[in-house]
């Protein structure tokens, strides 16, 4: 479904990603963790080109996304979630979740209404439709950001710290969607640092450094036996909090 | 005071004050519209373009709008171009409230974050439906009351086209002035004028903010 090769980036004299390999087949649930300043959010966004390349191929499900064709197909079929939500202030939840599947789909207005109320329904905020996002929650937001990114049917999820940036007693709520989803046989990729989600849902777990992929596997294998002496140092370090 | 003055003149007074009222609406509307444009290119960042947008700008917001009036009406013939005075007055103020205007749209585009063009393109949308869905609406948000406050600076400058002999109000007003010498009841007319077409505008701007940070 999604094949990185070789890929590179820079931002100016830094070596963000120095030849990274990743597969993600279909149904898979890859969780990349890492350092910060690894690459792992970098790596995430150049899956729909948020971020260009500029060595290495990237295939998503078919098309080449290095050589920038057929970009908005690629988006279209690749939803993502942000740290910061980046939900749109002046639209209410359910105009939010509409607003891609009208323009980009050139679907009638009845279709998305419904389909993007079941979604609300589904991420537990049907009552909040009307709501504008500043009246929202932090998880209510991510939340609807999450039925958002669903509403233009992805073949494949990218969450980019998806709750990073919420109070603790709310990042439940977010992580509980994700299970779902996870269960329902999306493909995602999830950069995170919430290792509890990694152990229990992750198909595979990627460990990066340095802007390259240290060491790979199932999510058993890297928290109780990992190889590698960096994944072992990070992990003794985030998992003794 | 003798207000005779005033209501013996009330046709010409009217007469400009309607010039006065139609010059202010193209200058708005038409400095808008280039503004909208210079500042959509501003933040494009296509190298020549601009560029050339930014020397604009810094041209005519560096510049007085009374010496771009002369050049427009006394330099345009220079070039081979008669301009009559309405059309001079109007593309003077058009190219000076245009200058300003991009600069008010452009600060109000760069206040949306740029997480929401991010999460607009990971949707999918084009660059033009980001613009006209996520982008624009929000910098209405921001730099509507600047720029009402803007246009009323703008209704007023109007009057510096009489400089060029534009017949709007207060070159109507200095004719009947000089026929009945009565300064004071003219200008208080006139100020009455101006007023009528500021005022509106700026409870417009008051209720516009009122509103924008209704749900906030």
């Amino acid at each position: 479904m999604i094949i990185l090769k070789n890929v590179h980036k820079r931002f100016g004299n830094l070596h963000v990603l120095r030849g990274v390999d990743l597969n993600v087949r279909a149904g898979e649930v890859v969780v990349i963790i890492g350092p910060s300043g690894s690459g792992k959010s970098t790596l995430l966004r150049t899956v729909n080109h948020l971020e260009p390349i500029e060595k290495g191929e990237i295939w998503v499900d078919g098309i080449p996304v290095h050589q920038q064709k057929d970009l908005r197909t690629v988006r279209s079929k690749v939803g993502m979630v942000f740290q910061q939500f980046n939900l749109f202030p002046h639209l209410t939840a359910l105009q939010n979740v509409t607003l891609a599947p009208t323009l980009v789909l050139n679907r009638t207005k009845e279709e998305p209404a419904s389909k993007a109320m079941a979604l609300l329904k589904k991420v537990g905020l049907e009552q909040k439709a009307q709501a504008y996002p500043p009246q929202l929650s932090g998880g209510q937001q991510q939340r609807v950001a999450i039925a958002r990114a669903l509403a233009m049917d992805p073949k494949i999820m990218l969450f980019d710290e998806a709750t990073s940036a919420l109070d603790p007693e709310l990042v439940g709520e977010v992580l509980g969607v994700m299970r779902q989803l996870a269960a329902d046989g999306m493909t995602m990729m999830v950069v995170t640092h919430e290792m509890g989600f990694a152990r229990d849902v992750a198909d595979r777990v990627v460990f990066m450094d340095d802007g390259v992929v240290m060491e790979e596997g199932k999510p058993e294998q890297i928290f109780a036996n990992p190889q590698n002496p960096r994944t072992k140092q990070f992990l003794s370090r985030v998992l003794e909090k | 005071m003798n207000w005779h003055v005033v209501v013996e003149s009330k046709g010409v007074l009217l007469g400009g004050f309607l010039v006065t009222l139609q010059l202010s609406f193209w200058a708005i509307l038409l400095g808008t519209s280039l503004g909208l444009v210079v500042a959509l290119i501003r933040t494009t960042h296509v190298p020549v373009l601009s560029q050339a947008a930014r020397v604009y700008i810094d041209i005519f917001r560096g510049s007085p709008l009374l010496m771009q009036l002369f050049f427009v009406y006394f330099g345009l013939p220079y070039l081979g171009f008669e301009v009559e005075k309405w059309l001079a007055a109007t593309l003077a103020l058009t190219l000076y409230s245009g200058a300003y205007i991009a600069e008010i749209i452009r600060a109000g585009m760069e206040a949306v974050p740029k997480g929401h063009r991010e999460a607009a393109a990971s949707l999918g949308l084009s660059f033009y439906e980001m613009m006209r869905y996520v982008v624009i609406p929000q910098t209405i948000t921001v730099a509507l009351p600047p720029l009402i406050g803007f246009y009323i600076g703008l209704v007023k400058d109007t009057s510096l086209a009489t400089i060029i002999g534009y017949r709007e109000l207060i070159r109507e007003s200095q004719g009947i002035i000089d026929r009945t010498a009565r300064p004071l009841e003219v200008y208080a007319a006139v100020a009455a004028l101006y007023f009528i077409i500021c005022y509106p505008l700026s409870v417009w701007s008051t209720r516009l903010e009122r509103r924008s940070t209704a749900h906030l």
